[in-house]
């Protein structure tokens, strides 16, 4: 198979380079690409590769490679395979034309659960076509039952929480992140992410304002901590210390010894500031390497910007 | 390895072989083991296994750091791409493939909150958000970007 | 019962143990190559019992020596603590505690004028200059070499 070396660099999230590689579709699945290849052998990187290729084919549209990679996987693995039954799914939800061909896959995987109840990718592929119905109670209700059978699964738990916060449920949000945290204790995108989270409801009137926000700067500086030059984690951690130190939260000597002392704020925003400066510096000099986030370098500009006239 | 340190290392190794073809040579000339060797010849030994030292230290694969931090850090100065944790904010196994979002707009909702802040990668996140599936096929097709090698 | 400061170390910072793994290998590899040569060059010297030993152990010091120094330079001073976990596997230099209220402090050395800001590990130098398979899988290449041209030479 001739995949390109920097197939694994590819940022899955990234629009551009998913449609470039879903260009690619056709060079890598070989000129006769509706004849699954005979050989059943290969590694796994070459199967996970093809995995990407037929999201990145599902999602750019070109549904006729996205066949012939579900062809091969299934021939490789068998169509009882959990995964590939998963992916299948994900190709029919993709292909339906309107809500009753929807609610047909929906039925699909309640015949598929009926049989075997702990079909996790099924599961997962239940819980986002209810959300993709505007379902979402009942997305929760299955995405918790899915928790039950599997509570270490981080995915799941990650699922949970943004699902929370799309109903405006934060503090069961923050509850589903921890425990995602407690799974996978060095991820630091989820600890920022727990502080955005945390930011976002301490700015709630009805809010212990004060504790979430300190809570919230503690999580960005974890997620510094575990990743030197993290953006994202020093953006979150000056938006959290300036407003604590603007809404009056900050007390000089504070009753609570989890809330961090009115002079720690401000070394930690200073610092951060002066973080964020050089990083932006740094990364706006080789603009095409960050092509996938521009847009984050765009808003730490601004924010430092806003910061540098007031 | 770079061509220095195998240029170093063969000029060793070349060396190396001559002092023992020379002690080779010695041997059977004298026909006597108990006899010392000449000084050239032990000369000639030392310095090829420290000039043949010298090109292999140089010549090791680069160190790794080993700190969590250090090695983060280096991903997210790549692009991110290779985080393994991607996945949970990614989280394909619940992707809703009708309706998907652009990358979850990260900053978007903590820029939201701040007032004030014109920010064009919140409308442009937020705009593409919307976009359906085959809404996207048609505008990438209708683009021809040109194919990344 | 209170954490040790090893567990410490390990959970403020943790260790990549890929990166771990591929350090050792790189210098486990550096190790048997260069203690084969060292080998070659005790059977042509025709060094016998303990002498053809000390040459090894000189040698080795020597590759050592000029690993770390390498080491040293490449990492922009940082030293050995960036790359070798240490002998107590990951315990960072500095003190790490856990007081009464559950509050984590830690202090790292301070030297501050030559590195400060990094996180360096304790006994890391050992893995360098005894690590990598010095005593084991690398003397045994020696002796394979020594014996072997000692025995063609003579």
């Amino acid at each position: 198979m001739g995949a390109p070396a920097n197939i694994r660099e590819i940022n899955g999230s990234d629009l551009i380079s998913a449609l470039h590689l879903a260009q690619q579709a056709p060079a890598i699945l070989g000129p006769n690409p509706t004849k699954a290849t005979t050989s059943t052998s290969g590694t796994a990187e070459e199967y996970s590769q093809l995995e990407q290729l037929f999201l990145a084919c599902l999602r750019t549209g070109d549904d006729q490679s996205a066949q012939a990679c579900l062809d091969r996987l299934s021939h490789r693995f068998g169509p009882a395979n959990e995964r590939v039954m998963g992916l299948r799914g994900l190709y029919q939800e993709a292909t339906a034309k309107d809500r009753a061909a929807l609610e047909k896959c929906r039925e699909e995987y309640e015949k598929i659960l009926s049989e075997s109840p702990v079909n996790v990718p099924i599961m997962k592929r239940r819980v986002a076509l209810l959300r993709s119905l505007d379902r979402p109670t009942d997305a929760i209700a299955a995405l918790i039952q899915l928790l039950d059978a599997l509570p270490t699964d981080a995915e799941a738990w990650c699922e949970l929480a943004d699902l929370y916060q799309s109903q405006g449920l934060g503090s069961q949000a923050i509850f589903s992140l921890e425990e995602a945290l407690l799974i996978a204790p060095n991820a630091w995108n989820i600890h920022a992410r727990l502080g955005e989270l945390l930011y976002v409801s301490s700015s709630a009137p009805d809010s212990d304002a004060s504790r979430l926000g300190s809570k919230s700067v503690q999580h960005f500086c974890r997620s510094i901590e575990l990743c030197d030059d993290y953006l994202r984690g020093f953006y979150g951690l000056i938006l959290a210390t300036s407003r604590m130190l603007e809404n009056g939260q900050a007390d000089e000597r504070p009753s609570d010894p989890t809330v961090a002392p009115r002079k720690t704020l401000d070394q930690l925003k200073r610092f951060g500031l002066q973080r964020l400066g050089e990083i932006v510096e740094s990364r706006s000099v080789d603009d095409q390497h960050w092509a996938s986030s521009r847009s984050e370098l765009i808003a730490a500009k601004e924010l430092l910007n806003r910061f540098a006239s007031s | 390895m770079s061509f220095l340190s195998k240029l170093v290392t063969l000029f060793g190794l070349i060396l190396l072989t001559h002092a023992g073809y020379s002690a080779h040579e010695h041997t059977i000339l004298f026909n006597n083991t108990r006899l010392a060797l000449p000084h050239d010849i032990i000369v000639e030994t030392l310095v090829a296994v420290v000039i043949v030292s010298i090109g292999l230290v140089l010549g090791a694969e680069k160190l790794k750091p080993i700190s969590w931090r250090d090695w983060a850090g280096q991903i997210e100065r790549d692009g991110g791409a290779r985080n393994p944790y991607l996945g949970l904010e990614e989280r394909y196994g619940f992707w809703d493939i009708r309706n998907w979002t652009y990358r979850e707009p990260v900053l978007a909702v903590a820029l939201w909150l701040c007032s004030g802040v014109s920010c064009i990668c919140v409308e442009h996140a937020l705009t593409i958000s919307q976009a359906k599936r085959q809404e996207f096929a048609d505008w990438m097709r209708g683009q021809d970007l040109p194919a990344k090698q | 019962m209170a954490p040790t400061k090893q567990e410490l170390s390990l959970l403020i910072n943790p260790l990549v143990p890929e990166a771990v793994q591929h350090n050792n290998r790189v210098l486990s590899s550096l190790h048997s190559l260069t203690a084969f040569l060292l080998g070659l060059s005790a059977g042509i010297l025709a060094l016998q019992s303990a002498t053809g030993f000390a040459f090894y152990f000189l040698g080795t010091v020597l590759v050592s020596g000029l690993f770390h120094l390498a080491l040293i330079q490449r990492s922009s001073g940082a030293g050995a603590g960036a790359f070798f976990p240490g002998s107590n596997a990951g315990e960072i230099e500095g003190s790490v505690a856990m007081g009464k209220d559950g509050v984590v402090r830690m202090d790292l050395v301070d030297s501050s004028k030559k590195r400060g800001g990094f996180v360096l590990r304790k006994g890391a130098w050992r893995d360098v200059w005894f690590g990598g398979g010095v005593l084991s899988e690398a003397l045994s290449g020696f002796v394979l070499g020594w014996t072997g041209v000692g025995g063609v030479l003579r």
